[in-house]
């Protein structure tokens, strides 16, 4: 037993190893990070500075006050302590290489087949939209996934000695993201299916979703109360601008094929509905989390890319089951000296069906999604010679590389919770990149303060050259190539 | 055998009970004080009280009369603290039917229940016409008809809608000791009926999504999840369908909002005492849940007390109306119209006047607010004889886009800028 045990270890270790060294090779071949990781960078660097979370940021909005969770960047800003900047790089990515022990306790507990475990956790490591996702963000998403399967794993058999862990963890949880309604909806969604289907729910599960349902909206509450306050219910739609909000849910099933895998997505999908059929406790708790997350996306309370995250993971671990009966129909058929050779071949498509997309979406991501070195050395001659408190207007998408990198005041960026009319800024600022008139583009430049106009290539690919830029009563030149820089001098 | 600790609880159970009553009665005066406490200025919130103030030392019979003439002899401030206790110590003695633990556990949620901390933390006559209700309830529970009769009556005084409330609750009180079933759902659905056709602005019922008065949002959830936990116990789903009634009559009328907490406390109590009583598989999970819905109920009273101490009006306004001369007519937004009457000056309208003649008035002014037609606007402010207008930064950002701002700012000819202080601007118009 010892043996075994100590087999199935290394051999779990080396899959974890596998896994973040590919994550690795990719993180080191792209030296900056993209949008989003620049705004944790920023907040996380505050910590490290003043040892205080940023209440009130200067330089988003031209200045409005911040509404999130620290405890994610309190964690970078301890492990920076020891690693330095490295730590913004490595520690997302260890964290959710640790998925692999995850999702191989579950496999294990839904299949008691350590072979088969061992792949599904394996896939788990490559799975596309996770890859890339989670690789030079410093997403929180990378302990979050990792951290709320977990909890999916204690609860599939919970007994006394667990539930203090999972008491624990239902709270760190809660404290680092509020998609942690989205596991306590998907325990909501288990129970409402195990009732339908008349299957009985042990007590002791029933008073942890009740723990897990009411302790996640008490911290949500209490994090997220003047979010409350200022938007009612619609805190759900975090101020997401009107024109992004109906973008949510435009789901394209062959780009999901893609982003999740192919063959995942059928043997996820296959084994969600013999579950279900056959009444499997497990593969419900499953279904539970794919539904919730399709009802969040459907609702468009969550963002696609982060949906359809926990829906491959799901799906994945779905598949186990679907290739458990597979494997176990092959054994009984009279082919079993082929056996071995076509589980090797559907094994192996699985695989490649993972991995060639993580790695050539990983590669794409890590050339469009972060700044050139041109874009940098731009940014850095904004943060060296403009005068402190300016404001830059950048796209939406390019918002935390002006206040990250250049250090700069912005007019628009993603952090929407609390930020000043977003809908109307968004549409402003589509408009002064779109305007052919002037007049238009200053009124609204003069409504926002704006010192510097950046435009970057994609830009000036989607609007077209902006032909009033060329005013030099109104604005000076400053870098002509890709990006764009002008100082608006009227 | 008894421990050490039972037998010392059961010898001393009249001490406890004193120091747990002891223990409520402080807890109610901290959350009376509490607001004032937090406040920068000396100043009631809201504009209700200061239609109140302003009546309280004329002959005129209006709204709230009894209120009005209490506040022509005590300070408002200690009569909320007074009203407040009183209401704690009737509300304890309506429910002498429940046990001990029940009536404490349901007398502290409500007191940090928004409804309480808003009518007897802002000088409303609603905070009076509850106590007055408790006590005719308290006269009718103990069999004295004609001191319930009198209290009955002293509520009209106070409000008029309360006190039709208050006699309609007594009628369907009649009927069920009666027995006479129909004839009280007959008339629960004539009321309800009623209460629907007669429109009115839904503003919210959670507090903690905004609402101006309403309820917290975990005693909402508690019951909500407890409702699924104890439909089939008789005296609970009864208690349930009377705390579903007052909480539609809260969606209309502001008083309602009260009631529906008292029973909400209550409800809340009897839960949270059969949540205790059942059988767990993980005491760690009961308790945890109790302790987070604990924490929920106090932290949404708390963050109400926080946010109605930085509830308008500041000293500014003030400071701004008494340059004005007396008697004259300033316009400003509605909610303002109490401010000015108090001020000694005149108002062109205020939240006290009833509502078909406000939708007047506001029909009136749409010209003032949202078009940049000159002549209409000067002749609507001619029409209500407007003297003075008053704007403070939050009304400039409510305007913005009004007609009315744009003239300010244009129109030199009807508007003299009269003078700006700490945000409070304030101008002529010539008729």
């Amino acid at each position: 037993m010892k043996m075994i045990l100590k087999r199935n270890h290394k051999i779990l270790a080396l899959i974890f190893l596998l896994v973040l060294l590919i994550r690795i090779y990719f993180i080191f071949q792209a030296p900056y990070f993209d949008n989003s990781g620049y705004l944790v960078k920023r907040y996380t660097e505050n910590i490290l500075e003043n040892g205080k979370p940023v209440l009130f940021d200067q330089l988003s909005y031209n200045g409005r006050e911040t509404l999130y969770s620290p405890l994610w960047h309190y964690i970078l800003a301890f492990f920076s302590l020891f690693l330095g900047e490295i730590a913004f790089k490595l520690m997302p990515n260890i964290f959710i290489s640790l998925l692999v022990f995850v999702i191989y306790l579950l496999s294990k507990k839904i299949i008691d087949n350590d072979e088969l475990a061992f792949f599904i956790a394996l896939m788990s490591g490559v799975v596309p939209i996770i890859f890339v996702n989670t690789l030079i963000s410093i997403s929180v998403y990378s302990l979050v996934i990792p951290l709320m399967f977990y909890l999916l794993y204690l609860f599939m058999d919970i007994d006394e000695k667990k539930v203090i862990r999972f008491v624990i963890l239902s709270f760190f949880l809660s404290l680092l993201h509020p998609v942690s309604m989205l596991f306590s909806l998907s325990l909501l969604v288990y129970y409402i299916m195990c009732s339908s289907e008349n299957l009985e729910i042990e007590n002791l599960k029933k008073e942890v979703m009740v723990f897990n349902f009411i302790s996640t909206f008490f911290i949500q509450f209490l994090i997220y109360k003047k979010a409350f306050l200022e938007y009612g219910i619609g805190v759900i739609w975090s101020n997401v601008p009107a024109q992004i909000i109906s973008n949510y849910f435009s789901f394209d099933i062959l780009n999901f094929l893609y982003n999740a895998g192919a063959l995942t997505f059928i043997f996820g999908l296959v084994g969600i509905i013999y579950g279900i059929i056959r009444k499997k406790d497990k593969i419900l708790l499953l279904s539970g989390l794919a539904l919730a997350t399709l009802i969040l996306l459907w609702l468009r309370l969550i963002e696609l890319k982060t949906g359809l995250m926990f829906l491959s993971i799901a799906l994945v671990i779905a598949s186990a089951f679907t290739l458990n009966l597979f494997l176990v129909y092959l054994g009984k058929t009279k082919i079993p000296y082929y056996r071995l050779s076509f589980v090797f071949i559907v094994l192996s498509l699985i695989v490649l069906s993972l991995a060639v997309p993580s790695f050539v979406f990983a590669s794409k991501y890590a050339k469009e999604n972060i700044p050139s070195d041109y874009e940098v050395l731009v940014f850095n001659w904004i943060r060296e010679n403009a005068l402190p408190d300016v404001t830059v207007l950048s796209p939406l998408g390019k918002g935390h590389y002006i206040s990250g990198i250049a250090g700069k005041r912005t007019v628009i960026d993603d952090n929407f919770l609390l930020a000043p009319s977003t809908t109307e800024r968004y549409q402003d600022v589509e408009k002064i990149y779109q305007t052919s008139s002037e007049f238009e583009a200053l009124e609204l430049i003069h409504k926002y303060n704006i010192d510097y106009i950046f435009i970057p290539i994609d830009t000036e690919l989607k609007y077209g050259k902006i032909k009033w830029i060329d005013d030099e009563n109104c604005f000076r030149g400053i870098f002509f190539g890709t990006p764009k820089v002008y100082q608006v001098i009227c | 055998m008894k421990t050490a600790s039972e037998e010392y609880f059961s010898g001393h159970q009249k001490y406890i009970k004193l120091f747990a009553s002891i223990g409520v009665l402080l807890l109610g005066i901290t959350f009376l004080i509490l607001t004032g406490a937090l406040r920068q200025s000396s100043f009631p919130i809201g504009d209700g009280p200061y239609y109140h103030l302003a009546a309280a030392g004329t002959d005129e019979i209006g709204i709230g009369t009894g209120w009005n003439f209490l506040l022509q002899y005590f300070p408002m401030k200690y009569l909320l603290i007074a009203t407040g206790l009183l209401t704690i110590l009737l509300l304890g003695l309506n429910f002498k039917s429940f046990s001990f633990e029940e009536r404490i556990v349901a007398l502290c949620i409500f007191i940090l229940s928004p409804g309480f901390i808003y009518f007897f933390n802002v000088g409303e006559r609603f905070g009076a016409a509850f106590l007055f209700s408790l006590l005719t309830s308290c006269f009718i529970f103990n069999k004295k008809y004609i001191f319930a009769a009198v209290s009955a009556l002293i509520i009209f005084l106070f409000d008029v809608h309360v006190g039709l409330f208050v006699l309609f609750m007594l009628l369907l009180y009649y009927l069920h000791n009666l027995k006479k079933r129909k004839m009280l759902y007959l008339l629960v659905l004539a009321s309800l009926i009623f209460i629907f056709s007669i429109g009115g602005e839904y503003g919210g019922f959670i507090s903690d999504f905004g609402s101006g008065i309403g309820s917290s949002i975990f005693s909402l959830l508690f019951v909500v999840f407890c409702f699924f936990l104890f439909w089939n116990k008789k005296n609970i789903l009864q208690l349930y369908g009377i705390a579903f009634l007052f909480f539609l009559l809260s969606l209309k009328f502001e008083f309602g909002i009260l009631y529906f907490s008292a029973v909400l406390s209550l409800l809340i109590s009897l839960c949270f005492f059969e949540i205790l009583k059942r059988k767990w598989e993980s005491k760690t999970a009961r308790d945890l849940i109790l302790l987070i819905v604990i924490c929920g109920i106090l932290f949404s009273g708390l963050s109400y007390v926080n946010r109605i101490s930085l509830d308008k009006p500041d000293e500014n306004i003030f400071k701004a109306l008494e340059k004005l001369p007396d008697n004259a007519v300033v316009f400003s937004d509605i909610g303002y119209g109490n401010w000015i009457l108090y001020s000694g000056k005149r108002n062109v309208w205020s939240s006290m006047m009833n509502r078909d003649e406000i939708r007047n008035i506001e029909d009136d002014l749409s010209f003032v607010f949202e078009d940049i037609d000159y002549s209409e606007t000067i002749k609507m402010l001619q029409r209500y004889e407007v003297d003075y207008i008053l704007i403070d930064g939050d009304l400039r950002e409510k305007w913005h886009k009004s007609g009315l701002i744009y003239l300010l700012r244009y129109n030199n000819e009807n508007f003299k800028f009269l003078f700006e202080d700490d945000g409070v601007e304030s101008w002529r118009f010539f008729r």
